[in-house]
């Protein structure tokens, strides 16, 4: 199956920062900047007292300090005249009488004596600038009393998918998923207010439209979206901080794939092959954070268990859309998606399109969270527990329907025929489907160390009883069972940095299902019973320039299948930004990558910030 | 005596009076005296001690404001906003960096901690929600992006070597001692540093960085320096990297001489507090 997708983002960001701030010092007028003074002859006489009350500068003003010639090294330096006004403030040592003063009222400021330093030396490099707005503050005072920071980014995409593979086999179907132009506008906004240095509070927002035009099917799509995002406050003590809030809880020392990175879900509505920070959620959670000296103990009360967010029907990734992990999800989808608007038979098949929806889970079903840290000079050590719940929901499918779907030639299988099998399942008291997420209990440590020139970091996560979707080999999760089954995860992440300018981190994690029945295989484990994945991140700026290469990828190596993003971006200035990606996808069906074969896609993205 | 040269004279009297009683002239002349006999006898690792002591940044307790623009060889400047806090117990000097704006790096944070020599920094990428230590030839890249490399920030390369004082020279109008220092690790960048220090302040003015060709590959000038609370601080500074062609601007913009700032701001988990 081949499959190209082009992309075309527009991207608009505006990102504001906003404080009002009083000046830390008094001079004030001395912390306007100053063009610099244009180069004079190292033997130029000078005047030996530069004219006094002159008018404070100006950015306009091409000589604001008239700052005198410069004098022979040899010559003796000028007697203070006998009405100079003594340094209110002079240090016993200092011998100010050299520094030249830039303004006379500046200095009788006991904070402001600004002296230029006139180096002939400072001959390369560039001469810059500094408008009024570069150079005013973000911070509202010194003490810390209350600072206030906005900012604001937004970006577009659109897409095109150019995919041309057999749909689903049956007759009525919702959207394939082919040929999709697709536009996303994303925003985000946050405030953060300190009041003093013991408390913030932070408010942060990320809101999406999302617009998709089939081509195969001529149907738009659309979905407009606000999250809170992470928003929370802040109380800090000399030993204990403690946040309450919708929070980022990141456990383990691996950057991509840490075993022990579960606290918060993810949302895995555009795939895998991403960074962290667009695929972690943060979690409504009470933490508290001791510290003793290279000890802290942190716990956390997570009131709601919190699930992964994926899409079930639309989009790419759904796990029973088009692009789904084999044939019979897809089926299943095509047919779920047929019936959803029926008045009549939609009812039917309610159960299954509630599985995306948040379980009812209340103080009753909350989290527990703790984790113990030590750091000395040479490593970080960490241990985690957390008594919570699956992120991913446990699907049960009914035995009779499970059977029904295998036995069920494609042909047969219409949405009608679907949506009677399970009213009758329903009269015979029997769910279709189940779903629930089950207590889950993960237990982890990890280290972090450097060997010159290296980052070695070490993940091992353990959870005694993980649901795990056991299948026949080569079938989807649809037609498997669930079952809870040891789990042990480990991971050496490895990362080298030279600055900005190139970072580069590899990490190889193996995951091991304990104690599965013979003839059966966990789900995506071609192995049957074990996982290992490699996975890399790389950027690349050459020479700080403006291009930068970078790319996340992730090659599930037992398949193998693979799922990689390479991207080339381009930085105009501060502002703006042109991204090119591609992200392909491939390997056996059901695998990590396979699953998504039909995901490829080509973005531009350009994106605007301040 | 013609009434207006009574009044001169009358002035100019009380101007001497009030200059001596504020340690003026006659005392003053005495006291540059002493203290040029005092420089002459300073060792390049007295001077260079001093200015460590003194911070080269200038700010051993205190929380600032800055303005930066990066320059690259085509041109095309960029600028970045941070805040910077410092503080200084004896011979251990923390610093705590994080960046404001663009949008890009905002949320970046680093932290130093140098303990006598002992040096251990880290830095905070908001993408990644994890703080990551910085160490060995690590320290010699570029700090987020500038022409200063992370060993800069805390003087290891002045810090660990072999000094030698030169015949002092003049920067602009200051006086300046001249220092050359050979750094002795072998993780260092440099083969050779030359600082000059103002004899006044102890701020280094010029630096010039050479490496194992001796071919200067880094340069650090001083535009402006400010005294705040009796304490001088440089408020705007060039790096520029030779071979990049880069530049770095620097430049102060509030500035607070602060001694109480807590040690806990100063640790590992302020990166993520931030």
């Amino acid at each position: 199956m081949i499959r190209f997708g082009t992309g075309l983002t527009i991207a608009l960001a505006a990102c504001v920062a906003a404080t009002a701030s009083p000046c830390l010092v008094a001079d004030a007028e001395a912390q306007v900047w100053k063009p610099k003074q244009p180069k004079k002859p190292a033997k130029a006489k000078k005047p030996k007292k530069k004219p006094k009350k002159k008018p404070k500068p100006v950015e306009a003003d091409p000589d604001p300090v008239a700052e005198p010639e410069a004098e022979p090294e040899a010559e003796p330096e000028p007697e203070p005249e006998p009405n100079a006004e003594p340094e209110p403030d002079a240090e016993p040592e200092a011998d100010e009488e050299d520094y030249e003063e830039e303004d006379e009222e500046a200095s009788d400021d006991d904070a402001g004596d600004t002296v230029r330093i006139d180096d002939e030396f400072d001959d390369v490099g560039a001469d810059v600038k500094f408008s009024a707005s570069d150079l005013a503050s973000d911070a509202a005072d010194g003490t810390g009393a209350t600072r206030l920071e906005t900012k604001a980014l937004g970006y577009g995409r659109l897409g095109v998918d150019t995919i041309h593979d057999p749909p689903p086999r049956v007759t009525d179907r919702k959207s394939t998923g082919e040929d999709v132009l697709e536009f996303r506008a994303h925003g985000r906004a946050e405030g953060t207010s300190r009041f003093g240095e013991r408390v913030k509070v932070k408010v942060s927002g990320r809101a999406d439209a999302e617009l998709g035009l089939d081509s195969d099917t001529q149907i738009g799509t659309e979905r407009y979206e606000a999250q809170i995002w992470d928003t929370y406050a802040d109380v800090y003590t000399t030993w204990l901080d403690v946040r309450f809030g919708k929070q980022l809880i990141t456990w383990g020392t691996a950057d991509l794939l840490s075993p022990n990175d579960v606290v918060n879900p993810r949302d895995l509505r555009r795939g895998i092959a991403l960074q962290p920070d667009e695929l972690r959620i943060p979690v409504l959670a009470l933490s508290a954070t001791a510290f003793s000296g290279p000890l802290s103990l942190q716990g956390a009360w997570i009131p709601v268990a919190p699930t992964n967010r994926f899409d079930l029907l639309d989009g790419d990734y759904a796990i029973l859309g088009p692009h789904a992990a084999t044939d019979v999800e897809r089926r299943v989808g095509a047919l779920v998606s047929a019936l959803a608007d029926d008045p009549m038979l939609g009812i039917a098949v309610s159960p299954i399109l509630a599985i995306g929806d948040d379980p009812g889970n209340g103080i009753d079903t909350g989290e527990l969270a703790a984790s113990g840290s030590i750091t000395t000079r040479r490593i970080d050590a960490h241990a985690y527990f957390l008594w919570g719940h699956e992120r991913s929901p446990r699907i049960r499918i009914a035995e009779d329907l499970r059977e029904f779907l295998t036995m069920t030639p494609a042909e047969m299988l219409t949405p009608q025929v679907f949506a009677e099998r399970i009213q009758l399942l329903a009269m015979e008291g029997v769910a279709a489907v189940r779903v629930d997420q089950p207590r889950r209990v993960h237990t982890g440590v990890a280290m972090a160390t450097r060997l010159e020139p290296i980052g070695i970091k070490l993940d091992v996560g353990y959870t005694p009883g993980a649901a795990t979707v056991l299948v026949t080999p080569g079938l989807g999760p649809v037609l498997g069972e669930v079952e809870k089954l040891p789990q042990v995860t480990g991971v050496v992440s490895l990362d080298y940095d030279r600055g900005t300018e190139l970072s580069a981190v590899v990490e190889v994690s193996h995951t091991r299902v304990l104690d599965v029945p013979a003839g059966a295989d966990v789900f995506q484990m071609t192995k049957g019973d074990h996982l290992t994945v490699v996975a890399t991140q790389l950027s690349w700026n050459p020479s700080g320039g403006p291009v930068t290469l970078s790319g996340i990828g992730f090659v599930d190596i037992d398949a193998p299948s693979y799922a990689i993003r390479p991207a080339l971006e381009l930085s105009g200035n501060d502002h703006w930004s042109v991204e090119i990606a591609a992200t392909l996808y491939g390997g056996p069906a059901g695998t990590l990558g396979g699953i998504n074969t039909d995901a490829d896609q080509v973005t531009l993205t350009v994106q605007y910030g301040l | 005596m013609h009434a207006s040269t009574h009044r001169r004279a009358r002035v100019a009297a009380l101007c001497t009076f009030l200059a001596m009683v504020a340690g003026g002239a006659p005392v003053d002349a005495g006291k540059k005296k002493k203290k040029k006999d005092k420089d002459k006898d300073l060792t390049a690792q007295q001077i260079v001690d001093k200015m460590i002591d003194q911070d080269p940044l200038g700010y051993g307790g205190a929380e600032s404001h800055l303005t930066m623009a990066l320059v690259n060889d085509r041109d095309q400047e960029s600028k970045r906003k941070l805040f910077m806090k410092s503080r200084k117990d004896g011979d251990t000097r923390r610093l705590f960096v994080r960046f404001q704006s663009p949008s890009d790096v905002a949320g970046t944070s680093f932290l130093g901690v140098d303990d006598d020599g002992d040096r251990t920094q880290w830095l905070y990428l908001p993408a990644v929600a994890k703080s990551r230590r910085i160490s060995g030839k690590q320290r010699n890249a570029a700090f987020v992006g500038t022409d200063y490399s992370y060993a800069d920030l805390d003087n290891r390369d002045i810090d660990d070597s072999t000094k030698e004082r030169l015949t002092d020279e003049a920067v602009g109008k200051q006086d300046c001692f001249v220092v050359e220092a050979l750094p002795t690790s072998e993780e260092s960048a440099y083969a050779r540093v030359m600082l000059w220090i103002a004899k006044d302040s102890y701020l280094p003015l010029r630096i010039r960085f050479f490496d194992s060709s001796d071919t200067e590959i880094k340069r650090l000038t001083v535009q402006e320096v400010k005294k705040v609370e009796k304490r001088w601080v440089i408020t705007e500074s060039k790096m520029v990297d030779l071979k990049r062609q880069h530049t770095t601007v620097m430049k102060v913009t509030e500035i607070d001489i602060r001694d109480d700032i807590p040690l806990e701001q100063f640790e590992e988990r302020a990166l993520e507090r931030e």
